[in-house]
């Protein structure tokens, strides 16, 4: 490489330290750009290299990216709300009462929380949608749609247990009322009521059930559905192309 | 050496280097994205995606962020068994299925949206044209923007239209009330 | 070694193929019932429960003609000529706490918008079945008892006069 003086990070970039951490050519060469992405724990399922038309924004919207970013600031804010909240019919409504008046940046995490929930449900339908509209969903990319559809189904999820969490007035008769129509399925409808419930009635235990499931048992569902929503974009052959390519690119999968 | 067998030598598109020794890591059925282009169609993911995915998630959480500062997010009175709220109004995105279950709580609450539900995961099966341009699939086309709109229009009936006791109203009259849905 | 001696006798195949069968047939039996056991867990033994029986004070704090709601109960008592009774406030649809409308002489749900008379029967909106009516006694002291856990056919009245 030609180069006068090197800066900073190039300096940097060539201590031991730093090719310890990152083993591989810096960024900046074709190989070194390579190596950022498969030599990456956390970016090895991207592809190396991408079709021009891939980054197009007006063909994706950027929606499921977006809808991921989403998941990860919910991970985040509410990974930070558990060091606050207690899940007990005493003590849930005052937690959130502290978190919205006492603790420090509370209510700005509590505001993120809440409305990156929302705003997942949305870019979770529109992505559908996009999806829809571009055919994506078409051979050989069918099974990518199923575990979208279980992932909108698990944002749902989400946004109906968290909503009791709070123990005030809307979340307790929403999952009321929601598991009162879980008690119309036929069959089975008032065995899975209980167990959602853990009682006859929304109470303690509900609670607690809601909580398992809100902080546990649906982000460990969600993170290994994502992971398989990602893993298969890339083994179905890649984002869907515009029609006219698509159909030479039908065949291919990446091995 | 090549064997007669493999017939014509491929058109050079990747350079090789006399340096290095390839090998045939695997075959793979099918045309290749690459066919009649040179790799350079292609752009490299670092910097070209990872850089707007970068951007794109910058911005949105700067919107989340204003909004977060902006906006605080609802808390109603405790919980009590004793008194439901009136009008009781499920979060936006289930006011569809309140509007359906006011109705009939097996048809709107079970029926209708479980066979929703078995159809988008059924779609991709059922639907097995290879059509991909949009004018040869308008069927398809209407029927899904015509089952998003059913779900946009419930959910506004449910958000703006109903008033106290689940009864008919308007987002301008009087007993509309004021709490967020 | 010749290649056609590695491929295995076909009776070996079809016994290889039952056994490789019942494997994957108690594999599977044993995770089924791993996860029935785990639903079975979470599927609890007792209900958590308030008492079901409450006293609810003297008959005469409650004059004919009153329809009083008693919140920590759910449940309305009313008093008219016939004498006492009992109604469910728990909607019969989803679950809602139904409100007495003064206008209808009746209840309404404000989650769904269903209507019931004064006998808790319903008369407009999605629920179908009729507010349960609880027993009205009178214990030994002369105070008003409810029963929440038992529901009993509509017309049951506690009548004072007769005593």
């Amino acid at each position: 490489m030609p180069s006068a003086e090197p800066g900073w990070i190039q300096r940097l970039a060539r201590g031991r330290v730093w090719r310890s951490i990152f083993r591989g050519e810096p960024p900046g060469t074709a190989r070194g750009n390579a190596q950022a992405v498969f030599q990456n724990l956390w970016l090895h399922f991207l592809p190396v290299k991408v079709r021009p038309h891939t980054l197009r924004f007006t063909y994706t919207f950027y929606l499921g990216g977006i809808a991921f970013l989403l998941f990860l600031v919910l991970a985040a804010t509410g990974v930070a709300l558990m060091f606050y909240y207690v899940p007990s019919v005493e003590r849930a409504y005052h937690s959130i009462k502290d978190l919205q008046f006492v603790v420090s940046f509370g209510p700005l995490l509590r505001n993120l929380h809440r409305w990156s929930a929302h705003a997942m449900v949305v870019v979770v339908v529109l992505h559908m949608a996009r999806v829809y509209y571009t055919a994506s969903y078409k051979a050989p990319r069918e099974f990518n749609w199923v575990v979208g559809v279980m992932l909108l189904l698990l944002t749902l999820g989400f946004s109906f247990t968290g909503m009791l969490l709070p123990w005030d007035q809307a979340g307790f008769w929403a999952a009321t009322v929601g598991t009162g129509i879980v008690g119309c399925l036929p069959v089975v409808g008032k065995e899975v009521r209980l167990l959602l419930l853990g009682g006859d009635s929304v109470g303690q235990n509900a609670l607690l059930r809601f909580y398992v499931l809100h902080c546990m048992a649906l982000p460990l569902a969600m993170a290994s559905l994502t992971a398989t929503h990602f893993w298969r974009i890339r083994k179905d052959g890649g984002l869907s192309l515009p029609p006219s390519q698509e159909s030479m690119a039908s065949e291919e999968r990446v091995p | 050496m090549r064997p007669d067998s493999l017939g014509p030598e491929p058109p050079d598109i990747l350079p090789r280097s006399p340096h290095k020794t390839y090998g045939l890591m695997a075959l793979v059925r099918g045309t290749s994205p690459l066919v009649d282009a040179t790799p350079e169609d292609a752009v490299s993911t670092w910097p070209h995606l990872l850089l707007r995915g970068l951007i794109c998630a910058l911005v949105c959480l700067s919107a989340l962020l204003a909004a977060a500062m902006l906006f605080d997010a609802p808390l109603h009175d405790p919980a009590s068994a004793a008194e439901t709220p009136d009008p009781a109004k499920a979060p936006w995105y289930l006011l569809g299925l309140q509007e359906l279950v006011h109705y009939s709580a097996f048809i709107g609450g079970v029926l209708a949206p479980g066979l929703s539900l078995a159809g988008l995961v059924m779609l991709p099966y059922l639907d097995r044209s290879h059509a991909r341009r949009p004018r040869d699939r308008r069927t398809g086309i209407c029927l899904f923007t015509l089952f998003l709109l059913a779900n946009l229009v419930l959910i506004l009936i449910g958000a703006w239209f109903r008033g106290p006791g689940w009864s008919w109203t308007t987002p301008w009259s009087a007993n509309t009330p004021g709490g967020r849905p | 070694m010749a290649i056609q001696d590695l491929k295995p006798e076909p009776e070996n195949t079809s016994r290889r193929d039952l056994f490789a069968t019942a494997g994957w047939a108690v594999l599977s039996a044993s995770i089924a019932g791993v996860c029935g056991a785990f639903v079975r867990f979470l599927s609890s033994n007792t209900v958590p429960e308030a008492l079901s029986v409450s006293l609810i004070g003297r008959p005469d704090e409650y004059p004919v003609g009153s329809a009083t709601f008693l919140e920590e109960h759910r449940v309305y008592l009313l008093r008219d000529a016939r004498g006492f009774r009992a109604l469910s406030a728990v909607c019969t649809h989803l679950g809602c706490t139904v409100v007495k409308d003064a206008a209808r002489h009746g209840f309404r749900c404000p989650c769904h918008g269903s209507r019931f008379n004064e006998q808790g029967e319903p008369v407009v909106g999605p629920a179908r079945r009729a507010l349960a009516w609880h027993p009205v006694a009178l214990s030994r002291d002369g105070r008003l008892q409810i029963d929440r856990g038992r529901a009993i056919g509509a017309g049951h009245y506690l009548a004072l006069d007769r005593r």
